[in-house]
């Protein structure tokens, strides 16, 4: 499928795919606000040119290559400031210059543009010791739609009212183009430390995974997956941040189970994170639910795999259909919010 | 709107009981207000607050939405009510109409120890579900001041912090998902946070009754701590005890409390912990200014002249006092103390022993905004926090202090430490020979507070929400995200009754 250039009096000079989709990339803020004046339709953030096969009829490409920046990094406060555009692993490659870091950033995220992940709203990169990637993000600078740009305060919590930088997390555009975010960062683990071991079952491991937690020993990343001998192995990786060797310990003692070689977790940590990493992260589709609900998943799906496990949920991929998230009309309240956010043309 | 609304009163005694609402006036002046300081010195200026028109108990959720859709089918205005201990007017009826007292809301509905949640129904007391929790050796780790008066309801709606947050987070760190009551007069159970697509909790949690009455909570639950470690350090100077603060959360620790008393606030709650203790500043102020004889008019005078005061202030010793809990397992318990302690010898703090942190935690819940006398004596004593990353701490500080300063006495501590950054939690005293004056140099001095906090980029609240106090700085705070706020009104609140007026208000009356 071709592109052609057009010129359109709303966007000015953009790309026109044939399925009707338009791309435009907008030098600076004051230009994005301008284009999203005079548009109407969803808007998606992406760096580069639209993918064809990936493009709906009336949508908007906001291509955010200008906004690709990452800095400057607040070296007290741990915060960085990147661009919408601005990849993970730009953002990781540039903390690690001050000493930080985000924590493990997936293969599959390293080149994902911020405002991309941002847009999708599912949890990205669940981590115990460093957070969900999501809530790394303290601040969202957006552009709505019709062109206001939103303010919001770089602080670690705030009561004023909703969250409504978080409203924009998962709209999948239709709140807004994320023009830049301010991301907490960690100080970069000096040493770091492998675990493997083997339970005779979901309900063990992911009972063990719970125990772990309660003794506050948290893992950067941690992965539950069967074995071919029917027995489920969790590896996980650990850092120094509030002491390797207390954390190991207060995992060794929490967790029981049968001790495995840790050179499988240090070998999947290669596999998994940083640049270039080759095998994608947990499996698709993904299932969300209660921890109680969780094993029972787990049992009933082949090749089951565990990357998030959290004291009230657990996600299991590979297992059945995500439930209806949005189900019971939210969804539909979503449009109309987006509705009423839309300009009056 | 019209502000009464007494053609529904009928309706509502067939909807939730003959008992159940209340038009007479005591009820309609008891709730009338909240623990907002300045209703105090509106009172004394002879103004009298906006009644509402009715005050309705419903029993349940069911019962929340036909009052609702019955207030929409009269666009009356509705004002969810949970224990009326907020402390910036949110439940002021300013446009009278009815205000929902959600109290007979109690039942905690299931708890699943294995799911780590409960179920609570928004008209519990803190304090109640807390001990309820205990007894199955659980916690909600959810510890504000105001425990024993205030609800689930309120904590959600105004996006509060318990005393433990940097342990266990604030209130939206706990919510799994709502059950909320829409304009509509719909009952509606928000989607998990973890479940992807818009983050609805994220929504009404801070929406401070604006866009739902919240019926009921799922929250993350804890088993109960079997150890805690407690410590003072008597720290050289607000510097030294940032960093101890900054240092142990960018470390991954997680203590339950680091609590940092700036020089006066050192003085004030005594810096071995056990004397006028721990009750804190507040408390200190009240005794001081309801003093017999000569210290209260002495205090008076110096409140009155706050740039005299503060700079007395000045000549106090440098030391401040840090006070640390740490808790979990006993091993972590023992860890993250160890390491706290490691750092806070790092900069040459003295280390006090358990008393001062032992001390705090046991008058914890002893603070009162009872403050009428203080106010009738003609002074008046108020707080406000704000949030910042740990880079801009002390400016924010140093410039809230220099901006407030200028018209009343001003001191603060630094709390709810993240590794992101911590909240400032400034205390401030005045007094004026009217209540017009007192009323002008209260103004002034939160104009200075918010002002100061919105152009150094800092969140202008972090715990208390925004009620009437801060409305009028939201919209510098936020931008045009007020649009989307706009948006999710007109959406989940199509007529415009709940708590009109809040959040993005209207200037205080
Ligand atoms: C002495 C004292 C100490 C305090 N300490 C703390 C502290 O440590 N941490 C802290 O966070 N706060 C503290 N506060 C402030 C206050 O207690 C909190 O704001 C609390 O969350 C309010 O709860 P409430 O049930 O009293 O709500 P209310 O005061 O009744 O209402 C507060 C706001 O929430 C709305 N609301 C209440 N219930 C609902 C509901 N079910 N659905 C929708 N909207 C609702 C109201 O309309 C109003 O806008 C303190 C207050 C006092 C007086």
């Amino acid at each position: 499928m071709s592109w052609r250039l057009v010129h359109d009096p709303a966007l000015g000079e953009c790309h026109r795919a044939p399925s009707g989709a338009r791309c435009v990339a907008p030098l600076d803020g004051v230009a994005l606000a301008e284009t999203l004046v005079g548009v109407a339709g969803r808007l998606r953030s992406r760096v580069g040119q639209p993918v064809a096969d990936e493009t709906e009829p009336g949508e908007i490409w906001i291509d955010l290559t200008a906004f690709s920046g990452v800095g400057p990094v607040d070296p007290v406060g741990q915060i960085v400031r990147a661009g919408g555009g601005a990849t993970w692993g730009a953002i990781e490659a540039r903390l690690q210059v001050d000493g930080l870091t985000l924590g493990p950033v997936p293969g599959w995220l390293w080149d994902q543009p911020v405002a991309h992940t941002l847009d999708g709203g599912r949890r990205a990169r669940p981590s115990p010791a460093c957070g969900e990637l999501l809530d790394l993000v303290m601040a969202i600078q957006a552009v709505l739609p019709g062109g206001g740009l939103t303010r919001s305060a770089v602080s670690p919590r705030r009561a004023t009212g909703p969250d409504l930088a978080r409203g924009v997390v998962g709209a999948e555009g239709r709140a807004g183009v994320v023009l830049g975010v301010h991301v907490q960062a960690w100080p970069l683990a000096g040493q770091v430390g492998y675990r493997a071991t083997r339970f005779g079952g979901w309900a063990e491991a992911l009972a063990a995974g719970q125990a772990v937690l309660r003794a506050g020993a948290r893992p950067q990343w941690w992965r539950f997956a069967p074995a071919p001998t029917g027995e489920v192995v969790l590896t996980a990786r650990f850092g120094d941040l509030a002491g390797l060797d207390h954390c190991l310990a207060r995992y060794d003692e929490a967790a029981g189970g049968r001790p495995d070689d840790p050179g499988a977790a240090e070998a999947l940590d290669a596999a998994c994170y940083g640049p270039g990493a080759i095998r994608r992260v947990a499996p698709t589709p993904r299932w969300v639910g209660a921890p109680s609900a969780a094993v029972g998943q787990a049992e009933a799906t082949a090749d089951a795999e565990v990357w998030d496990l959290r004291p009230e949920g657990v996600t299991v991929c590979g297992a059945g259909a995500p439930p209806a998230a949005q189900a019971s009309g939210w969804e539909a309240l979503a449009a109309a919010a987006f509705a009423a956010l839309e300009p009056a043309r | 709107m019209p502000p009464s609304a007494p053609p529904i009163v009928d309706a509502l005694r067939a909807c939730v009981g003959e008992r159940q609402v209340s038009t007479t006036p005591p009820d309609r002046v008891a709730y009338a207000r909240d623990l907002w300081p300045r209703s105090q010195l509106d009172r004394l200026a002879g103004e009298a607050p906006q009644r509402p028109a009715a005050v309705v108990w419903p029993a349940d959720a069911a019962q929340v939405a036909e009052v609702v859709a019955l207030c929409r089918q009269h666009r009356v205005p509705i004002v969810p009510f949970g224990a009326g201990s907020g402390v910036c007017g949110g439940t002021l009826p300013i446009h009278g109409g009815v205000v929902l007292d959600l109290k007979r809301l109690k039942a905690v509905r299931q708890l699943r120890p294995a799911d780590g949640i409960v179920e609570v129904e928004a008209g519990c007391v803190g304090e109640r579900l807390e001990r309820w929790l205990n007894r199955q050796g659980l916690s909600l780790g959810h510890f504000p001041s105001s425990i024993l008066c205030s609800t689930v309801g309120g904590w959600v709606a105004t996006r509060s912090a318990g005393q433990c947050s940097s342990r266990y987070g604030k209130i939206e760190d706990m919510v799994v998902d709502l059950e909320v009551v829409g304009g509509d007069g719909v009952v509606r159970r928000t989607p998990r946070a973890d479940a992807g697509g818009v983050d609805w909790n994220a929504i009404y949690v801070g929406s401070e009754g604006t866009l739902g009455v919240i019926t009921a909570a799922t929250l993350r639950v804890q088993r109960l701590p079997t150890a805690q470690a407690f410590r003072g350090w008597r720290v050289p100077n607000i510097e030294a005890g940032v960093e101890i603060m900054r240092r142990a959360m960018q470390a991954g620790l997680r203590p339950s409390v680091l609590r940092l008393y700036d020089p006066l606030d050192t003085l004030m709650v005594g810096s071995d912990g056990d004397r006028k203790a721990a009750k804190g500043p507040l408390h200190s102020l009240k005794q001081g200014l309801l003093g017999k004889g000569g210290s209260g008019r002495g205090l008076r005078w110096a409140l009155g002249h706050p740039r005299l005061s503060n700079g007395a202030v000045r000549l106090i010793p440098p030391g401040c006092l840090l006070l640390a809990v740490s808790e979990g397992s006993a091993a972590e318990a023992r860890a993250t103390d160890d390491a706290i302690a490691a750092i806070a010898r790092g900069v040459q703090a003295e280390d006090l022993g358990e008393g001062p942190a032992r001390a705090w935690l046991a008058h914890r819940y002893a603070v009162s905004f009872k403050q009428s006398r203080i106010y009738a004596a003609g002074a008046f004593v108020d707080t406000f926090e704000v949030a910042t990353t740990w880079g801009e701490v002390r400016g924010l500080y140093d410039a809230v202090k220099a901006a407030v300063g200028r018209h009343v006495l001003v001191m603060a501590h630094f709390s709810h430490a993240y590794p992101g950054g911590c909240s400032i939690y400034f205390t401030f005293a005045g007094a004026g020979p009217t209540p017009q004056v007192m009323r002008a140099r209260y103004d002034a001095a939160w104009q200075a507070g918010l002002d100061t906090a919105v152009t150094r980029g800092a969140a202008i609240a972090h715990h208390h929400g925004v009620g009437l106090s801060r409305g009028r700085h939201m919209g510098a705070a936020h931008g045009e995200a007020q649009r989307w706020f706009g948006a999710l009104k007109a959406t989940l609140d199509p007529d415009g009754i709940l708590n009109p007026g809040k959040v993005f208000s209207e200037a205080p009356p």
